[in-house]
């Protein structure tokens, strides 16, 4: 910690190497498959570095990136929300055909319709419902990780569970899985 | 209301998407870039100092970015030409190939979309993702770059083709209003028209689809070749066609929403399975009923068994759905996943909360390695609740806690142990 509070460029690397994937992947649960992405992640970074002094408690190294993480996830969708760029595509010769994940394509169809149903709801909730569901994760852990309480959480997921079957519901794709899925066949 | 498991699988193919695209690897190499491009503030200068060693890698993707500007490929451009030369292409402006000549659309990413002599389409819009093709008239071919995050579709009379990364040929004809698919790579969904639900389609097969006669025909291409071979075969445009009574194994002819309940034309026998694999669940149990559900449940495997009983339950039967499930019991070893099947009855059909909770605990004891004991758990947990057996109910949420704590009902275990 004193050689990150120094700006010792091998402590950051060392943070880096040992958070880049945490925290790539929180954004990449938020956000989905995003090109967006690695610049997020050099930002969250960047915070990290200049905000390192007021991290008092050693232990809460994890939490305390994560929440950055989200936080600049939350600042990002309230962004592009209120101004929807417009990203060039790659160019072939740069980026090579990358082989189909070999999962059917429905999967992968259904995951992109989940985050197309996510781009509508409000930033809080989307979070939460990413960090949920998509991640797995636990609610006093969505708790500390976003700095809201347990019972905020608890509201904003009944929110966003209401958004997405409503929404889900009239997309065929994400309709067809609930169909298939046993809590949600008879609903 | 939510259910977990609806994730599982999209946070697979997630992670899969995150393997390919090595985000962190490239945040590394933009650090790079950025460092060499701009004074930096101590601290960030520190953060993108940790990518100092990557120097080949950001060198490639300086040269990407020369290559990307060259094309003009900046915010306000446009991203596909139009032929083989530069001539920029227009979002949502009609395109239509000379009547003797193929007009290729080409895009950044790589993709290639081939329109046939005499077909016209439009780009109706494009983004970071891919690109919404509107196919007007005639047959385009497509081989489409796959990309984590990458999602294309074709607009084809009322249909809807939805693309990941994949080679195919796809034709509308407006005067006989048939869709024609073929796909030689990957795989493709497709959806609206007179289907109720999305169709997959995967490399190798060919589906028509007959909107006059709300019929749809998905055939492999061996089959393909041997039925166009055959004078009986059906025809690719002759929506009238009804399929031979001795179709081929494995060729599908599906009745749709709209279509009369599937007739004798259906081969019952080929196709229940199928229809239950591909979610066409009340096809698949009706096909069932016409071969005999009673006899199926005595000579169908108990894996098949489970499939059939899966399919009656998904379609609301829940007697047929009992019945095969309780046949599948007595033919898979300790019952298998059918005594857990026989207890989501009782609990989502019957409202038989008792009951279901001896199913689960009956699943839970005979399958001591069952990959749905974490859901048998927290079912048993439910049912013991809403039956009324609290003093069992907090002994099981005990023992719920202590094995699933972020499990679905770790909410209502909780609540329970208060």
């Amino acid at each position: 910690m004193a050689a990150l509070r120094a700006g010792r460029g091998d402590a950051q690397h060392l943070l880096f190497e040992r958070y880049g994937d945490y925290v790539e992947r929180l954004i990449v649960r938020v956000l989905g498959l995003d090109a967006e992405v690695p610049d997020l992640i050099n930002e969250v970074f960047a915070r990290a570095f200049e905000r390192i002094a007021s991290l008092s408690e050693p232990s809460a190294l994890k939490g305390w990136i994560g929440s950055i993480a989200l936080f600049t996830a939350r600042a990002f969708l309230r962004d592009r929300r209120s101004r929807r760029r417009f990203l060039g595509f790659f160019a072939p010769e740069e980026l090579p055909e990358v082989p189909v994940t070999g999962a059917p394509a429905e999967v992968s169809v259904a995951l992109f319709r989940t985050y197309q149903v996510l781009q509508q709801f409000p930033a809080d909730e989307r979070i939460a419902f990413a960090l949920r569901f998509m991640d797995g994760m636990g609610l006093n852990e969505i708790a500390d990780m976003t700095q809201v309480s347990l019972g905020t959480v608890k509201r904003r997921l009944t929110r966003a569970e209401e958004r997405f079957v409503s929404a889900a519901a009239r997309d065929p794709v994400l309709r067809e899985r609930m169909a298939k899925s046993e809590r949600w066949s008879q609903s | 209301m939510i259910d977990p498991q609806f994730f599982d699988e999209l946070r697979r193919e997630q992670d899969r998407g995150r393997e390919q695209a090595r985000y962190v690897e490239q945040a590394q190499v933009r650090g790079a870039i950025q460092a060499r491009k701009r004074p930096l503030s101590r601290l960030r200068r520190g953060a993108y100092a940790l990518a100092s060693g990557l120097a080949m890698a950001a060198a490639a993707a300086v040269a990407w970015q020369s290559w990307h500007q060259a094309l003009g490929l900046s915010a306000s451009a446009p991203a596909f030409f139009v032929g083989e030369g530069a001539m920029a292409g227009s979002v949502g402006a009609f395109i239509a190939a000379p009547n003797a000549q193929e007009l290729p659309l080409r895009f950044a990413d790589g993709t290639r979309v081939a329109l046939a002599a005499g077909t016209s389409a439009r780009v109706a819009s494009l983004d970071e993702h891919g690109a919404h093709i509107v196919l007007e008239k005639g047959r385009v071919s497509a081989s489409v770059v796959h990309r984590p995050g990458s999602h294309w579709q074709v607009d084809v009379g009322p249909y809807q083709v939805a693309v990941v990364g994949t080679r195919f040929d796809v034709s509308w004809d407006a005067g006989s209003r048939v869709l024609e698919l073929r796909l030689t790579q990957g795989s493709v969904l497709v959806s609206g028209g007179f289907l109720r639900d999305a169709l997959s389609v995967r490399a190798g097969q060919t589906l028509r689809a007959f909107s006059d006669g709300g019929r749809v025909e998905l055939l492999d291409s061996a089959q393909q070749s041997k039925a166009q071979n055959s004078p009986t075969a059906p025809s690719a445009v002759t929506p009238k066609t009804t399929p031979p009574a001795s179709e081929p194994s494995g060729t599908v002819s599906m009745p749709s929403s709209s279509a009369p309940a599937a007739g004798p034309s259906v081969n019952a026998a080929a196709t229940w399975q199928t229809l239950a694999g591909a979610g066409k669940y009340r096809e698949a149990l009706a096909a069932a009923e016409r071969l005999g559900f009673d006899a199926e449940c005595r000579r169908a495997s108990g894996s098949e068994l489970l499939t059939l009983a899966d399919a009656a339950r998904l379609s609301g039967s829940a007697a047929r759905a009992e019945q095969a499930y309780s046949a599948a019991r007595t033919k898979l070893p300790g019952g298998g996943r059918a005594t857990y099947g026989l207890g989501l009855i009782a609990f989502d059909h019957r409202g038989d909360f008792a009951s279901a909770a001896g199913w689960f605990e009956t699943y839970l004891r005979d399958q001591p390695s069952g990959s749905l004991r974490a859901e048998a758990s927290g079912r048993l947990l439910e049912a013991l609740e809403r039956s009324g057996q609290r003093d069992r109910a907090r002994s099981v949420a005990e023992r719920y806690l202590a094995q699933y704590p972020r499990g679905p009902q770790a909410a209502l275990a909780e609540q329970l142990l208060r």
